[in-house]
């Protein structure tokens, strides 16, 4: 039986997401204080607006139920799934006033492209992008990069009812017993990563000759995209203008630690390497991200595009951890990418970003940990086959401690595995229905699914509407896994429905027909 | 690791230099010899996207500078050039900076210039980068300006009414929740 939500649960949602929106309202200060300190008085005023719609709604909702009890599943799931559209909703009214999108709906992308970390942009002009835009832009990516939930969490928000949210934000790991905990750790975590990523970005960035404060706010933006793996840029050419390397190799080691999961990072906080090294993830993750460099880089050597060595691993190693841990920075052009890449190198990365990082990280896609299970449930597969019936045969992983592979685990990962598969297979056919070719359809829509970023040029703003709407959905529910969304999809539905009345049974006990 | 990518820097700022030294042509010793054997005159965005039969020519572009300037050097830098729907990058001998009044941000036109160069598509000088190098300056169309930010009034007022509303619910929320208690 479906569930289905009442009155009294509907209440129970518009109070918390009113609570979530407040919270946004409040993170609106951030550019609000960058337009104050640049002078942008017109943005200024923007972002004042944008927090005074946001607050107001979010207060009314909130007074849909006064103290409410504890969060159910069911109420989980309708919040987290729901938060992530209202928030960027709201996230697009300042950036709707700031002249850079044609339309609210273009807004919205943005917001939920920012949001889910996913970097896909159809902001025009970036160039004359307002610093306090871009930083809106780069606070999205970051709140959506650690967990709109955990963001909530980690403040104090739902402290008697969070386990619920952050079960249902795609997150199973608990670093700590403690979910409030778990969520402080992931926070503070980022935070310190994001610090040091500024601080070292920044001196490479003024050494290059930018002006030093514009070379922070730079250095701050490249490493939130980086280590979020959003891939959002503060100009429209990404990470090419800047031409240097130490930047490039910077931004690559931030992409791979936002790849990995927090569980993983945790045991190395704690000095724990060998757990570290045993890891199914990283061990899957190191493996295929090696594997693609080599084959991209030959992909790249085949062609007459890059001619010497040092472009050719410069070029391949940076775009294949770009696409790997779907962060979606570019040092190549998308003209680069689309004429003179081989279609086979395009469906390279189109793979790569289909894979992406690790389960309970900033990173889309199916996730290295999936494809570690599967790798094993096939293994153990043909080892029972060539076995005796009687045999017992069983194996495991590691991932912060040893684990039986079960029957349920491997069923999960699979069903989750086969729901991206579709969700890019559906993409790609709208893609395709539009008449753009299919190897870009292909690419377009496995880099909105897995919330990667890299663009074959399709995203602009004279794309048609319906495929904006697809890949706003795409990234929806890639960013949330499925699962969450599908439920919610699936409650609200049968609530729709009226309900069946009871079966009344005959004086005999039969049941009447 | 920050130590690592010090060093990094310095040897990448060495080698830039190299590379630049290497290059070293000023606009006024080519300027004559680009009028002659210019391909034509292209936008950015026909530039960009018909690069094949263009790789490696001599092409006159226009466009407003925009970002900022970033060092290739001592005797180069980089600029990024826009029409405002594409963008390349320009690496241009240190001359040209004196040219440039304005670089294209918020609020802010950059100077507008036509160049002329040699466009690669992918530069095997630098790694495969897709850029022009300028080899001559033919005229500084707009110097650029700035424009003013004005604060609209209202969108102030009604951020301002929604703040207060806001406030308002939250009390009101305060209220019904301490009677209900």
């Amino acid at each position: 039986m479906w569930l289905r939500f009442n009155r009294n649960d509907v209440q129970i949602v518009a109070h918390y997401l009113g609570i979530l929106s407040m919270t946004f309202g409040v993170v609106m200060a951030v550019p609000l204080v960058v337009s104050i300190v640049y002078g942008e008085w017109a943005i200024a005023s923007h972002y004042l607006f944008g927090m005074g719609v946001t607050l107001f709604l979010g207060a009314l909702l909130r007074l849909a139920k006064i103290e409410p009890q504890r969060i159910e599943r069911k109420h989980a799931i309708a919040i987290t799934g729901m938060i992530w559209m209202v928030g960027a909703a709201l996230a697009a009214v300042p950036l709707y006033f700031s002249g850079h999108y044609v339309s609210f709906l273009d807004a919205i992308f943005e917001g939920v492209s920012g949001l889910t970390a996913t970097g896909l942009s159809l902001a025009q002009d970036v160039d004359h992008m307002s610093m306090a835009d871009n930083m809106w832009r780069f606070t999205m990516q970051f709140v959506g990069g650690q967990g709109v939930v955990v963001v909530a969490l980690s403040l104090g928000i739902f402290s008697r009812t969070g386990s619920a949210l952050y079960t249902s934000e795609a997150r199973e790991d608990a670093i700590v017993p403690n979910v409030k905990k778990t969520a402080q750790f992931i926070l503070q975590f980022s935070l310190a990563a994001v610090a040091i990523g500024t601080l070292v970005a920044s001196v490479i960035l003024i050494l290059i000759g930018m002006e030093p404060l514009r070379g922070f706010f730079h250095a701050l933006w490249i490493t939130i995209g980086a280590y979020d793996t959003g891939g959002f840029a503060p100009g429209s050419l990404s990470l090419i203008p800047y031409h240097s390397w130490p930047l490039e190799v910077l931004a690559m080691v931030f992409m791979m630690l936002g790849a990995l999961s927090f569980a993983v990072v945790a045991q190395v906080h704690k000095g724990n390497w060998r757990e570290f090294l045993r890891d199914i993830e990283v061990r899957t993750l190191a493996l295929w991200t090696v594997g693609m460099v080599v084959v991209f880089v030959a992909a790249l050597a085949a062609g007459d595009f890059l001619t010497n060595d040092t472009g050719l691993l410069r070029r391949g190693i940076f775009t294949i951890i770009s696409a790997t841990t779907n962060t979606g920075f570019q040092i190549l052009t998308t003209n680069q990418m689309t004429m003179l890449l081989s279609s086979g190198a395009v469906l390279l990365l189109g793979v790569s970003m289909a894979i992406g990082g690790s389960s309970a990280s900033t990173a889309g896609g199916i996730k290295a940990m999936r494809i570690g299970l599967i790798l094993k449930g096939i293994g153990l597969y043909i080892r029972k086959i060539m076995q005796p019936r009687s045999a017992q045969i069983a194996t495991s992983y590691n991932h912060v401690g040893k684990h039986q592979l079960t029957a349920e685990l491997l069923s999960a990962a699979l069903i989750i595995a086969a729901l991206y598969v579709m969700s890019y297979v559906v993409g790609t056919l709208v893609g395709i229905a539009y008449g753009y070719e299919a190897v870009h359809a292909a690419f377009e829509s496995i880099s909105a699914a897995s919330n990667a970023g890299l663009s074959s040029g399709i995203v602009e703003v004279g794309m048609p509407v319906p495929l904006k709407i697809i890949y706003i959905l795409q990234m929806w529910l890639g960013r949330l896994e499925f699962i969450t969304l599908l439920a919610l999809f699936a409650s609200l539905f049968a609530s729709l429905l009226p309900r069946r009345k009871p079966k009344k049974e005959s004086a005999s006990g039969g049941v009447l027909r | 690791m920050l130590l690592v990518l010090l060093l990094a820097l310095t040897l990448h700022a060495c080698a830039a230099d190299a590379a630049a030294q290497a290059e070293a042509a000023t606009l006024a010793d080519t300027a004559a010899q680009g009028e002659e054997s210019a391909a034509g005159e292209l936008t950015i965005s026909e530039l960009v996207q018909m690069p094949e039969h263009l790789n490696g020519a001599e092409v006159i572009v226009s466009g407003e500078v925009v970002g900022d300037k970033i060092n290739a050097g001592s005797n180069h830098v980089w600029i990024t050039l826009s029409d405002g729907s594409n963008a390349i990058t320009v690496f241009a001998p240190r001359e040209l900076e004196q040219k440039i009044e304005y670089y294209g941000k918020y609020a802010q036109d950059g100077t507008q210039l036509k160049l002329q160069g040699v466009f690669s598509f992918a530069c095997a000088v630098h790694d495969g980068a897709g850029d022009i190098h300028a080899t001559a300056l033919i005229e500084v169309i707009e110097p650029g300006g700035l424009r003013e930010s004005t604060l609209s009034k209202t969108h102030l007022a009604l951020g301002g009414a929604g703040i207060a509303a806001a406030v308002g619910l939250m009390a009101l929320y305060s209220y019904v929740s301490r009677k209900k208690r």
